[in-house]
């Protein structure tokens, strides 16, 4: 007897195996990947490194790519892109960075994101 | 035999626009998830419709002329290439469901879902940070929802709008 694969049967398969993936992973990465330091990445290059646990590292943070500007404000342990001269605004509307699920902006191909401490660190900034 | 490709041609040409027009427009719906890439998916409404109604070639056809023309409206020279990969990806998954599969609202979910998975690796490959990927889960859910919506209007013009015979 000859089984015939539906291609329907498989459709919906991989629509469950989506939805499932959607939950599962929105459930692990939403709530979890706080850390001490934060990343600040311009067009794949760090070009911050920060320790937000520390107030001393207070303050706006400004990132230029080809004339546009964002600015990340660090303030009291939390991270958010508080200006961008982007079209789509979602890097400020992401609001606080919260979780490893970082803040981008992408046509200005920033993203700021938790990072582990620098092993054997000396300046809480890395500056390029 | 002439007028049925002018018709056709016709046909395709109105798809285009529709879908170009409704793309558009949904790019100034701002959506109350701030993640890169959510949005309605309308433009799908058409491509899925296409799929099912003409050959693979035409639907093709009226996706690049969409994306194309897309581009020229969009904010952002960049997103060309987001656009692209998405609706290269969508399509490669519609087009073979559309002649498989009877439930439009499904192929709507895939292709949609595909179109996303596009635009978050072309989205890496731009960016290069590893991190993007952790928006993927967030981006297959809302594709659940949309995709659903867009697939059922979908269903809808297809079942109402006749299908034109060659005469």
């Amino acid at each position: 007897m000859k089984k015939k694969i539906n291609v329907t049967t498989v459709a919906y398969a991989v629509a469950a195996l989506v939805s499932a993936i959607g939950i599962i992973g929105t459930i692990l990465f939403l709530f979890n990947g706080k850390k001490e330091f934060v990343e600040i990445v311009s067009d794949g290059e760090v070009i911050y490194r920060i320790d937000i646990s520390d107030r001393a590292n207070d303050g706006d943070y400004v990132v230029e790519f080809e004339g546009r500007q964002n600015v990340v404000t660090v303030s009291g342990g939390s991270v958010r892109v508080t200006y961008a001269q982007c079209p789509d605004q979602i890097c400020v509307k992401t609001g606080e960075l919260r979780s490893m699920i970082p803040i981008v902006c992408l046509p200005n191909k920033l993203i700021v994101r938790f990072a582990d401490p620098p092993a054997g660190s000396d300046p809480p900034d890395v500056i390029q | 035999m002439k007028k049925n490709r002018i018709r056709r041609l016709t046909e395709l040409s109105l798809v285009c626009a529709a879908s170009l027009t409704v793309f558009v427009v949904e790019m100034y719906i701002p959506m109350p998830i701030p993640v890169p890439g959510v949005k309605l998916g309308l433009a799908n409404v058409f491509t899925c419709f296409a799929a099912y109604r003409y050959r693979a070639g035409e639907t093709s056809a009226v996706v690049t002329a969409r994306v194309l023309l897309g581009a020229l409206f969009a904010p952002d020279p960049t997103s060309l290439l987001y656009s692209a990969v998405g609706a290269s990806l969508a399509l490669a998954v519609m087009l073979p469901l559309s002649r498989g599969c009877k439930k439009v609202p499904l192929t709507s979910i895939l292709g949609a879902a595909a179109h996303n998975t596009g635009q978050i690796a072309a989205a890496f490959l731009i960016t290069r940070t590893p991190q993007i990927f952790y928006y993927l889960p967030i981006l297959l859910l809302s594709v659940c929802v949309t995709g659903a919506f867009t697939g059922i209007l979908a269903g809808i013009l297809i079942k109402k709008l006749p299908g034109i015979r060659d005469e």
